[in-house]
């Protein structure tokens, strides 16, 4: 299998994680199992799957910013990093939708930061404490 | 007890029963199992090769087989009893033998992450201490079927319990010679070094000349095929087999792990007409 053919395999998963996130009060425990758990561990395994087959002939490293660029010259390497994002953002996501659950946050509310982890990893969970914060402040605590 | 040790058929050990018996070795199973997974992906993605063949397929010949080991183990410490199964001594044992199969997958799936061989490396002072160390680390992990065994033999509860105790112990018996000669040999062929490839499927085994590697798979599987043959004899006859079956079972697969030995050595190949 080529690295092009894993990457084809791996967005239409992770879309499928995300959807699921998205749509969880409908069926809240298999979703949360699905998309929340056994997807990004999917991914975590083929995360290692491609440290295991290519690291060792990659160049670069992770001491300077040059030498990053040079380590995901290398297609199965970068191919590492994106499932890496795949796997985490989504893990995040699944975080995400059981915190809101936790705190008493309204689902749809997160579905904004639902959508920016997926497109822009970190920026939905700022987004997501952004509104954590809020709704802490809004309800009144023992002083 | 002794309904269940008249034949093994009787009431099969669940791996609820055997997680209770043997958690350590059971829990390890299930992580080489799981460790597997991302030696699968790797074989999907590789394109290296190591002497013509892809470097992950021996991290998996190795992890498959040594789950199964301690699967085995943890299927018949059913045989084992309790207050020794429970024994710090023997506790730390497994644990001792736990951690020269993790030192063997590191050193194993290490090589082949670098994209150089494990077995027979003394290239360098580092591969040469380690091809040392992990013989020690072989012979340490491989003795738990003599233990096992020994211990079974000397708690005997029937017929069953005494085969399983004799083909544990040959496994220890058999291997010991067979490993060891393989060890020192600098290569599993008996003849003219040629390439991995093209070998007897599934194993590789060579189709050509003689390849030491198979005796060394009968004798450490003598403690799965023994006790399964056996069993099988025994839902076959659907009675109590003749007096001398499991004797008569376990010497003759010793011989034929003998004769697979004395094969390779003489330089023929196994099956070599396949």
């Amino acid at each position: 299998m080529s690295p092009d053919v894993l990457f084809s395999i791996a967005n239409p998963v992770a879309l499928l994680g995300w959807i699921g996130l998205a749509m969880w009060p409908l069926a809240r425990r298999p979703i949360m199992i699905l998309c929340g758990c056994a997807i990004p561990l999917v991914f975590s395994i083929a995360y290692a799957s491609c440290i295991l087959a290519y690291w060792a002939s990659a160049q670069g490293g992770y001491d300077s910013l040059p030498n990053v660029m040079l380590l995901f010259d290398t297609p199965g390497i970068a191919l590492a990093g994106w499932i890496h994002y795949l796997a985490f953002d989504l893990a995040v996501g699944g975080w995400i939708v059981r915190d809101a659950h936790r705190s008493g946050i309204a689902h749809w509310l997160t579905l904004p930061s639902l959508a920016l982890t997926f497109l822009f990893g970190p920026v939905g969970l700022l987004l997501h404490v952004a509104l954590r914060a809020l709704t802490y402040l809004r309800t009144p605590h023992p002083a | 007890m002794t309904t269940l040790t008249a034949t093994p058929l009787a009431a099969p050990i669940t791996l609820t029963r055997m997680m209770h018996d043997a958690p350590a070795t059971t829990r390890a199973a299930l992580a080489l199992i799981f460790l597997s997974l991302p030696f699968f992906g790797a074989l999907a993605l590789d394109v290296r090769t190591i002497a013509d063949l892809n470097p992950w397929i021996k991290p998996l010949k190795f992890s498959a087989s040594l789950a199964l080991y301690l699967l085995t183990l943890s299927w018949f410490a059913y045989l084992l009893p309790d207050r020794i199964r429970q024994d710090r001594r023997f506790r730390i044992y497994v644990m001792v033998v736990l951690s020269c199969i993790a030192l063997e997958m590191l050193w194993i799936a290490g090589a082949a992450f670098v994209g150089t061989t494990s077995h027979f490396n003394v290239s360098t002072p580092f591969w040469a201490a380690s091809y040392t160390l992990m013989g020690l680390a072989a012979v340490t992990l491989t003795s738990a079927s003599l233990v096992w065994g020994w211990i079974i033999w000397r708690n005997q509860r029937g017929r069953f319990s005494r085969l399983v105790a004799a083909s544990l112990v040959m496994t220890f018996v058999l291997t010991l010679p067979t490993a060891g000669y393989l060890s020192a040999h600098g290569s599993h062929f008996v003849g003219t070094a040629m390439s991995d490839a093209g070998g007897l499927w599934p194993f590789g085994w060579s189709r050509e000349i003689g390849d030491l590697r198979v005796a060394h798979f009968f004798a450490t599987h003598t403690m799965q095929i023994v006790p399964l043959a056996y069993a099988i004899l025994l839902w076959l006859a659907g009675a109590r087999l003749p007096k001398g079956t499991g004797t008569g079972l376990t010497a003759a697969f010793s011989v034929f792990t003998l004769a697979t030995f004395l094969q390779a050595l003489d330089g023929k190949p196994f099956l070599g007409a396949l």
